[in-house]
């Protein structure tokens, strides 16, 4: 183990950073207020300081308790409106280590605005690229694979399941990332950040078998439909649109194949009723 | 009149779920869609609607900066659409087939022009923070704060306007433009439902072209052939 750092539990943690474990409904009393405005952090993004404003508003109920004076209140401010771009899910967990750190120093303890920034800034860049592509590129995609696989059914169990799921986890990063990052402080990185998201190539499995599954009953759908031949115009749709996509944006390829298959059967009803 | 602000009212809750950053999904076309037909009384062609826009757009990832169209205001539109204009215009299946085209090109052209929207809003909404830092560094936290929150009002009223918008000019001009050129060469149409879902199937997989994900997917495919054989 590295020098000054201690085991606890299954925790590796700085030793400066030792979490105050708290009863939950203590932390919600207390962090009630910033809780509920994790959920707008995006809000007033923009392409000059990102979310910065959104962070300063989840820190605004504690900034008057933190600042010693006007002027320290200024310069809290300053920095807190400044950049911050973490992502969605897991700038919950930013945002709590930084009130920890910013509680630990209105305390007297030695914790520098400077290091208070490093840490945000290395947290932020690391959970924003993991959380990314658990949610946008596994966790979604399966879900809403899911749900298109039951709405070929004309059922909306497939849209139950996605929104349970998507929203577990969902609220698992906001709220229990913001939980640990303000139990923990800088100590996440160590003890959450490892744990994050360990089904992820689980997930990543799912989703491609879901793929196959939803591919594979849209052409049993076509056959059904209309035989072989729809089969075949599904082949051919299925393989343009994955050409398409690499070569074009995806509204574009999504109009050019939509616009396609509606010309085509245009064109074969004219032939039929001529 | 009431199905109207019922429907704006949607789009803006919605929006606010996805631009605010709330993110409970609930914003997903498929969902959207379905919203959109109960607010009409028309759940099931709404579901409908909505599931194949969210098909069209299945495997799209929007990481790296990709201008992803506002599927939210797109699946309220295709939902509403195609929920009211069948039963009102009564369609049978080809023309069925042609509304539903004409309210997944109006959800698309929804989506582009939110998306628009959005990206304009970005660039200007800096002032935002210029305001609240003027107020912080007078020791206006909580106005400062208040700032921030304004915003999501403007989104919902974007969202509230741009659907009431799209559903007026898209019933208006899908209500003129079907009776006038429907006829036996749209009865084909009727298949879209069926074809459509293909472009998003394309798009996953894209998605999973690596070696091990790729063999996921093909035993995926093969498993329902599978048991498809076995049932007969």
């Amino acid at each position: 183990m590295e020098q000054g750092r201690t085991q606890t539990g299954v925790w590796v943690e700085a030793e400066d950073a030792q979490p105050a474990r708290r009863p939950r409904g203590a932390f919600l009393k207390r962090h009630g207020n910033a809780v509920w405005r994790l959920f707008f952090i995006q809000s007033s993004r923009n392409e000059r300081t990102m979310d910065g404003l959104g962070l300063f508003a989840i820190l605004s109920p504690f900034l008057s308790k933190w600042a010693r004076s006007r002027e320290d209140g200024a310069a809290l401010a300053r920095r807190y409106l400044g950049y911050f771009n973490a992502g969605l899910y897991l700038s919950s967990a930013v945002a709590g280590v930084i009130v920890n750190m910013e509680e630990r120093r209105a305390r007297g303890e030695p914790v520098t605005p400077e290091r208070i920034d490093r840490t945000a800034a290395a947290l932020s860049s690391v959970l924003a690229a993991r959380a990314n592509y658990f949610f946008d590129a596994l966790l979604i995609p399966l879900g809403l694979t899911i749900a298109s696989i039951f709405a070929i059914r004309s059922s909306y169990v497939g849209l139950v399941i996605f929104l349970a799921v998507y929203n577990y986890y969902h609220f698992q990063s906001r709220i229990g990332g913001y939980y640990r990052g303000a139990e923990l402080g800088e100590g996440v990185g160590d003890a959450y950040v490892p744990r994050l998201f360990r089904e992820e190539r689980f997930v990543a499995g799912c989703a491609a078998f879901a793929s196959g599954v939803f591919a594979a009953l849209l052409f049993l759908k076509a056959r059904s439909a209309g035989g072989a031949g729809f089969m075949g115009w599904g082949a051919a749709l299925l393989a343009g649109s994955a050409v398409l996509r690499r070569r074009l944006s995806v509204v574009w390829s999504v109009v050019i194949v939509l616009v396609a298959t509606a010309l085509c059967l245009v064109i074969y009803g004219y032939v039929r009723l001529r | 009149m009431f199905s109207l602000i019922g429907l704006s009212l949607l789009g803006g809750a919605l929006a606010v779920d996805n631009r605010a950053s709330v993110r409970l999904m609930i914003s997903q076309p498929i969902c959207a869609g379905l919203l959109a037909g109960l607010v009409l009384g028309n759940p099931v062609d709404g579901f409908v609607a909505g599931a194949l826009l969210q098909m069209l757009f299945l495997g799209m990832v929007p990481v790296r900066g990709i201008a992803a169209p506002d599927l939210a205001l797109g699946g309220v539109t295709a939902g509403a659409l195609y929920a009211r204009l069948p039963g009102s215009l009564n369609a049978g299946a080809g023309e069925k087939g042609l509304i539903l085209f004409m309210s997944l090109a109006c959800a698309i052209v929804v989506g582009v022009a939110g998306r628009a929207l959005h990206r304009l809003w970005e660039r200007r909404s800096y002032a935002f923070t210029e305001s609240a830092l003027a107020l912080a560094e007078r020791g206006r936290f909580g106005s400062a704060s208040a700032l921030h929150f304004s915003t999501v009002l403007a989104h919902f009223a974007a969202g509230f306007f741009v659907t009431a918008a799209a559903y007026v000019a898209g019933a208006f001009a899908i209500s003129h433009l079907v009776p006038a050129v429907a006829g036996g060469w749209c009865e084909p149409l009727a298949s879209l439902p069926v074809l459509v879902p293909f472009i998003g199937a394309g798009a996953l997989l894209l998605l999973n072209l690596t070696r091990v994900r790729l063999f996921l997917f093909v035993a995926g495919f093969c498993a329902v052939f599978l048991v498809a054989f076995f049932r007969g």
